[in-house]
């Protein structure tokens, strides 16, 4: 892909003033988005830690207890990632916006791009062991 | 790295580097979209099948709206992102960006009213949970 854009892409392109509007707004939301993500990390580990120490009197066994709490802390973190990649990519495009930082701008959309990238493969991993799931179910429910 | 006064302007520029990795992010966005379409119409589709676990169509159109504005109207925008940012990165079309970047903010619009409202349904229905317990 880099080498078939090479030569569309010697040249900068500016940011148009409606460009920078529409930056900027998204990137308002992004840190907000962000910020609430954090949020529900916090809430979600501190759920995990009240279920795997204190929520056994909710479930049969203290394992039982212990594998949810544990599958809530790795939420916590897989989520953590790219609320941490939102945060980043809007601070960076905001200073940007104020201050025509080329180095920010730049930095804010690779960001982006990580954001991006971090939940398209959490989620097609996601995806291949929900069809692992499936296909180990069936064949041991035919068992 | 890039200099605006390089360009003889005072204004911003995408370096070639930043379109690259605008172009990677329309990459991953379209797919993140298209799983979500291709979700929320599966999920519609099979709910639609089964009216009778619903009391009245209104029931159904109320279920397809909300999940409509919590799934497919993201998934929507963000395909909408993916498409316009590669149309303008592949072109170089400023105007495409800027309807790739108004799609974006949608997104992130969107996404934050619902991370909000389940947040607070979140403390809510604690707060239920507690009081009952």
């Amino acid at each position: 892909m880099n080498n078939l854009n090479q030569d569309l892409l010697s040249n900068d392109l500016i940011v148009t003033p409606a460009m920078q509007d529409n930056l900027s707004a998204a990137a308002k939301w992004g840190r907000f988005l962000a910020i609430v993500g954090f949020i529900t990390c916090v809430l979600m580990l501190i759920g995990g830690l009240w279920v795997a120490n204190k929520g056994l009197g909710y479930f049969y066994s203290q394992q039982q207890a212990m594998t949810l709490g544990i599958t809530y802390a790795v939420m916590a973190v897989l989520f953590f990632f790219p609320c941490l990649f939102l945060f980043k990519f809007s601070t960076n495009t905001l200073e940007a916006s104020r201050t025509s930082n080329q180095d920010s701008l730049e930095s804010g959309i690779v960001n982006l791009k990580l954001m991006f990238r971090f939940i398209g493969i959490v989620t097609l991993i996601m995806i291949i062991l929900y069809v692992l799931g499936i296909i180990f179910a069936v064949i041991f429910a035919s068992r | 790295m890039h200099n605006p006064s390089q360009t003889g302007s005072n204004q911003p520029t995408l370096s070639p580097e930043a379109v690259n990795a605008l172009l990677a992010s329309a990459t991953w966005a379209r797919m993140l979209g298209l799983l979500g379409i291709i979700g929320s119409v599966i999920v519609l589709g099979m709910t639609a099948s089964k009216f009778g676990k619903y009391d009245s169509i209104e029931g159904y159109a109320i279920f397809a709206i909300v999940f409509g504005i919590i799934v497919l109207l993201p998934s929507f925008l963000l395909f909408r992102y993916a498409g316009k940012a590669k149309v303008a990165a592949i072109g170089g079309r400023t105007d495409q960006f800027d309807e790739a970047f108004n799609a974006l903010k949608g997104f992130l619009v969107i996404c934050s009213m619902v991370g909000l409202l389940l947040i607070l349904a979140y403390i809510v229905l604690s707060n239920i949970g507690w009081s009952k317990g």
